[in-house]
């Protein structure tokens, strides 16, 4: 079926910007890259969406965002459990 | 009239502010364990003075003022330390007067603050965002993002494939777009 080669050399929307998200992580393989790659040269929507993308991780980036450990979060319920039981 | 409709809740502040205070205060004070007792202070002072609490601004803007003022407190204890230090190095060097080390620090400082200024309004709009997304989608993103744990020990700890975790990580990714739009990716 002429599908299904169409669907080897182009993948859906929903497979490119899967690709585009691991790609923020450096988690995309070698043939989702160029999958991707080339989705985008067709996809005005997709390639919208991966503009996006990287500004969000660019944002996430520049935020220096941390979180605390379990165990610290764990040290800190303690202390209020304790506290809230006086 | 204006009812007050924010209550107050301890048992969930751990899992709902943590993290926003934390940042908020690591902004500030840049040292991990100092930013870790501020945020303990910070509940303590809060369970003390809970009756206090009127439920007119939410529970986490009531806890950042609190912190905040915990954050002056250890400011203040700093540069009481500080000066002391300053009058013995001026008093040791006679032909240093005018080479103040407090200076010199001050401008660095007038530099990272403004850089701080902004990460911190950044950081508090993620934080804003990821609030109002699905709560588990949320604690999977900043497994991901934040912390950066490996996609197979996210799946172990939620009992999801990885595919399932790439379509979890799409949603978040696409809602906190939406809401980071207006102000932060225009």
């Amino acid at each position: 079926m002429s599908s299904d080669k169409t669907d080897k050399q182009y993948c859906k929307c929903s497979e490119a910007n899967c690709y585009c998200d691991k790609a923020q992580y450096n988690e995309v393989k070698d043939w989702e890259r160029e999958q991707l790659i080339s989705h985008l040269d067709k996809c005005p929507k997709c390639k919208d969406y991966s503009e996006r993308n990287k500004k969000l991780t660019e944002l996430f980036n520049k935020a220096q965002l941390t979180t605390l450990q379990e165990e610290e979060r764990k040290e800190l319920k303690r202390l209020l459990q304790q506290n809230l039981d006086k | 009239m204006a009812e007050n409709t924010h209550q107050i809740n301890p048992d969930q502040w751990v899992d709902e502010y943590s993290d926003y205070l934390f940042n908020y205060a690591i902004v500030r004070v840049n040292d991990r364990e100092i930013a870790k007792d501020l945020i303990s202070e910070t509940f303590l002072a809060g369970l003390r003075s809970k009756k206090y609490f009127k439920g007119e601004a939410t529970e986490r803007t009531w806890l950042i003022s609190i912190l905040k003022r915990k954050i002056i407190d250890h400011y203040r204890k700093i540069n009481s330390k500080k000066g002391q230090a300053e009058v013995k190095i001026n008093y040791t060097e006679e032909d240093q007067e005018g080479e103040w080390l407090e200076e010199k620090v001050a401008d660095n400082f007038e530099q990272s603050a403004e850089d701080n200024l902004v990460n911190n309004e950044l950081g508090a709009a993620i934080y804003d965002c990821l609030d109002k997304i699905n709560p588990k989608h949320a604690q999977i993103f900043k497994m991901k993002t934040i912390d950066n744990f490996d996609t197979e020990v996210i799946c172990n700890e939620f009992g999801i494939t990885p595919s399932n975790l790439w379509v979890i990580i799409h949603r978040a990714r696409t809602a906190l777009a939406e809401c980071m739009e207006e102000k932060w990716l225009k």
